[in-house]
């Protein structure tokens, strides 16, 4: 177990190092990043765009909204995307040394969490500052919505990756799915503007409840839908557990295959 | 240490990745199966080294890559007990933009070494590779002897029980060759294992203690390495039979009689292609055709693998006639008692003509009839082109130089 710990730390390393390799700012454009986007949402959105949100004249207000929204789910899809792609993007290690093909993309999710946890922190810090409440107990619940949607991004990543070893059109196919979905989750909307008829499908998307969890946490400062997390947190394992069951299933196919 | 237990690999063959799909979607078979494998069984014991022989596609690869677990078997298992390292692995994730030293801890992980494990080792491993100062700059700087020595210094500092060596050892220089080669005996002697995949029959002999022969998938041979070494050349010598000699890669002449087999023959009187120096080497040239031929000449020439010619010799050279009738065919031998030419590969060229040479009358003229190889015998070394083989004293005498 030892020395696979080591093999993703160090995967991971080499992962952000190579990110910033040859830059002259180089780790600190992972403050960068989201520091720019931040400014996007609150400022220009939310003072010259004069998005609001229903109900709330305060000027951040949606700022804050899109941005705690945009936050967790561009980590998600970043992670679910790389995943999808880890055993073709990495197969000249793959094809070399023996490796645990479940385990290996597990470095992905500490690569991707750096960027999260800055642009996380910077958030809580605006959130505070323009006077919303935000108590302990949501940052707690924070961490575990979080976690639900990274294995909810590993659970599908995973099952992406092993079959898009045969086809590799499933990646182009998952990126174009990942846009739509991202219009059918509120993000940069309120669910409110949605027609009726159209609720019990969107009610299907995962993310739609990841995403209205940190809403309830970041502005609302209310009660989260625990029932609603807890299925989620069921199905994100469940899904978890068939991905691997299946990748181990066929892994000598796509063994051969890589 | 490992033991191999009747493994079958099959490989499924696509014309191309969509031919996958459909075989889903329309439920029937797109693909061809090449069978890699069929039931191959060893057991390699501590201490123990194996050589794999076979010619390319025998199956020695996919053979290594299941040992290594990069790829699974189709049926039956492979147990490993202890640590396996590969040298297939040679400089896996080097990133040229970062030192040398960074790269090791980056290398190191692939090779199951934890963080601690490589600070305990990093000055060993940075000796060994004799890279000195050039440690921290970064690795694209290198010369790819330099990258090779610190791949294989780490690689080596794995500590693993068993290492599978494939043909890495034919890169870097001599110098360092040697000092691997030197580190592979002291490894061995310290009761560890090694699996050796080489052309390099000579190492073969040297290293291992037991070789086996694949051929198209099956363990042809196993047992003593020398005996390997037999079998795999009367194989090579088979199979290029197989394929009729004299389909000549370059021919001539104007073929009134023509040379119909050259063959290349040990002492026991067996094809082979495999002779250590100083060994007895027969080579038989068959002819035939159509009409009487009162006087003629029969010659041969070995090259080197450069194409220098290393012997040449015919029957007119040595006096010895030769005629031919048109109702036999004709044999001539060129036996050779002590073949004493330095370590490699040769080539035969045969060639029927008139008189000493053949710029007059060419009737058939061979190049590459045969090929032969020349390994050094155990414990008897000697270096460059031919074997001489001096006897040397060593005395005591009155000095010459004032002192």
């Amino acid at each position: 177990m030892r020395p696979s710990v080591t093999l993703i730390y160090e995967m991971a390393r080499q992962d952000v190092k190579d990110r910033f390799a040859g830059s002259v700012l180089g780790g600190l454009w992972v403050f960068v990043w989201p520091l720019v986007q931040l400014f996007i949402y609150i400022i220009i959105f939310g003072k010259f765009m004069g998005g609001r949100l229903p109900g709330n004249s305060e000027v951040h207000a949606y700022g804050i909204y899109v941005a705690s929204g945009l936050i967790p789910w561009t980590c998600f899809v970043n992670t679910l995307l790389r995943t999808a792609r880890v055993f073709t993007d990495k197969k000249h290690i793959i094809t070399k040394i023996r490796v645990k093909l479940p385990l290996f993309p597990l470095y992905i999710q500490i690569t991707e969490f750096i960027p999260f946890i800055f642009s996380t922190i910077i958030l809580i810090a605006l959130t505070v500052f323009f006077g919303f409440q935000l108590s302990f107990k949501s940052i707690i619940l924070l961490c575990f919505v979080f976690y639900i949607q990274q294995v909810l991004s590993l659970g599908l990543g995973l099952l992406f990756a092993t079959f898009s070893v045969f086809f590799k059109d499933l990646n182009e196919l998952l990126s174009i799915a990942v846009q739509l979905l991202f219009w059918f989750t509120p993000i940069v909307y309120t669910k409110g503007i949605l027609p009726e008829y159209i609720m019990p499908f969107i009610n299907l998307n995962p993310m739609l409840h990841i995403v209205e969890a940190m809403h309830q946490i970041f502005i609302y400062n209310a009660e989260v839908d625990s029932a609603r997390l807890l299925i989620i947190f069921a199905l994100a394992h469940i899904l978890l557990a068939i991905s691997v069951y299946i990748l181990r299933k066929i892994e000598t196919d796509v063994r051969d295959f890589i | 240490m490992l033991t191999v237990n009747n493994i079958h690999k099959s490989f499924k063959l696509y014309k191309k990745p969509s031919d996958r799909l459909k075989e889903i979607v329309l439920k029937k078979q797109f693909h061809r199966v090449y069978n890699a494998l069929n039931g191959v069984s060893f057991t390699l014991s501590e201490g123990q080294s194996i050589g794999i022989l076979g010619e390319n596609g025998a199956g020695k690869s996919t053979l290594l890559k299941l040992i290594m677990g990069i790829i699974l078997p189709d049926s039956g298992h492979i147990e490993r007990a202890g640590k396996i390292t590969g040298l297939l692995e040679l400089g896996t994730g080097f990133n040229p933009e970062y030192s040398g030293r960074q790269n090791i801890y980056f290398n190191g992980a692939f090779l199951n070494l934890t963080k601690k494990d490589i600070d305990n080792k990093l000055e060993e491993i940075i000796d060994f590779a004799e890279i000195g100062d050039f440690i921290d700059e970064p690795l694209k700087t290198y010369s790819s002897g330099m990258t090779m020595r610190l791949a294989f210094s780490i690689a080596i500092h794995a500590n693993p029980k068993c290492l599978v060596v494939d043909e890495a050892l034919s890169v870097g220089d001599v110098y360092f060759q040697q000092k691997c080669f030197d580190w592979l005996k002291n490894f061995k002697e310290s009761g560890n294992s090694f699996v050796f995949v080489s052309h390099d029959l000579n190492a073969v002999k040297m290293f291992c203690d037991r070789s086996i022969v694949l051929n198209e998938g099956n363990v042809v041979f196993d047992g003593q390495p020398e005996d390997a070494v037999e079998h795999y050349s009367m194989l090579m010598a088979q199979k290029r039979q197989d394929k009729s000699t004299l389909d000549a890669e370059a021919w001539d002449g104007n073929r009134v009689i023509s040379i119909t087999s050259c063959t290349i023959l040990n002492r026991k009187n067996n094809e082979c292609s495999t002779f250590t120096a100083g060994d007895f080497l027969k080579i038989t040239i068959h002819a035939e055709g159509d009409t009487d031929i009162p006087n003629f000449s029969v010659g041969i020439m070995l090259r080197n693998r450069f194409g220098q010619e290393v012997y040449g010799i015919n029957t007119d050279m040595l006096k010895i006639p030769v005629s031919y009738h048109a109702e036999h065919g004709l044999d001539v031998e060129f036996s050779i008692d002590n073949l004493n030419l330095g370590p490699g590969l040769y080539t035969v060229t045969a060639a029927l003509h008139d008189g000493s040479h053949h710029l007059d009358v060419c009737y058939h003229w061979v190049e590459r009839a045969g090929k032969f190889e020349v390994v050094i015998e155990d414990g008897k070394p000697f270096t460059g082109l031919v074997r001489l083989t001096p006897k040397v004293t060593a005395n005591a005498t009155t000095k010459i130089l004032p002192s």
